[in-house]
């Protein structure tokens, strides 16, 4: 019976970290697979989600602890 | 449980401690990222900040936000475009005004509404990451911090957190779920 690919396996081909013959495997598997299909579909829906804040959240979050040192280094 | 804005402003004008704090704590990180992306030197963001979070009573003391007649978030853009402005203007009178912070205030009046949507978005993913921390078990929420904000690999955030790898990533689509849900709250409050 032919097993699910991993949560692992799928976080690293959204984010294309999979070598290229992984990376192949991982597409040959989805064409028979339905079930990985979908969790891959929803795995790229969540990384879009989250890929849309991520860049500007960590430069907010950088821009403001920066910002609030610098304040705490003037009051101290 | 989750304020919203008219509620929290409510509070503030009657003087509720504690809303204030809120209220600031809430706004704070936007407020210094914009001056910051709009040119103002970090010994003008205490200056903004208060200015800001004054505008809302200063012009009336009985100001009530009122939803009906405008999003909180065009509220807080005005005044922001406004208090930035008038920073600019200050400093134009108190020195010699060089000739890039005049095109820098100039280009500033062309992109403001498409930058501080753009901002905004990034404020209400800040505050729903913070209700997130504040609300989830820490190790659910770290889990997804690690590895969607901080780039690790699963097995590292397994091991450091003393959990499978499975975890990680059952943690991190519960957190994904409760940001999705959380953003929505929050914008719905925004037009209701």
């Amino acid at each position: 019976m032919m097993s699910h690919l991993t949560d692992a396996t799928i976080d690293q081909y959204v984010k294309k970290q999979l070598p290229d013959f992984e990376r192949l495997s991982v597409k040959f598997h989805l064409a028979l697979c339905r079930e990985c299909l979908k969790r891959v579909r929803q795995y790229h829906d969540d990384e879009a989600f989250i890929g849309a804040y991520r860049e500007g959240f960590v430069k907010m979050n950088s821009s403001f602890s920066h910002i609030q040192e610098f304040l705490d280094k003037k009051e101290g | 449980m989750y304020t919203t804005n008219s509620e929290l402003l409510e509070k503030v004008r009657e003087g509720d401690e504690a809303a204030w704090r809120l209220f600031r704590d809430t706004y704070r990180p936007l407020i210094y990222h914009c001056a910051k992306q709009w040119g103002l030197t970090p010994d003008d963001y205490p200056e903004l900040e208060q200015i800001v979070l004054l505008s809302f009573f200063r012009v009336n003391p009985n100001f009530v936000y009122d939803p009906q007649k405008g999003k909180f978030r065009s509220y807080l853009g005005i005044i922001m475009k406004n208090c930035i402005s008038s920073i600019f203007r200050h400093k134009k009178q108190r020195t010699e005004m060089n000739r890039a912070l005049e095109t820098q205030a100039h280009e500033f009046d062309d992109s403001f509404e498409e930058e501080w949507n753009r901002e905004w978005k990034i404020h209400l993913f800040w505050l729903s990451m913070k209700n997130a921390a504040e609300q989830m078990p820490e190790k659910v929420f770290q889990a997804f911090e690690l590895l969607e904000m901080k780039g690790k690999k699963a097995a590292e955030v397994a091991s450091t957190l003393g959990i499978s790898i499975p975890s990680v990533y059952n943690y991190r689509k519960k957190v994904i779920d409760f940001l999705r849900g959380n953003i929505a709250e929050i914008s719905r409050e925004e037009v209701e």
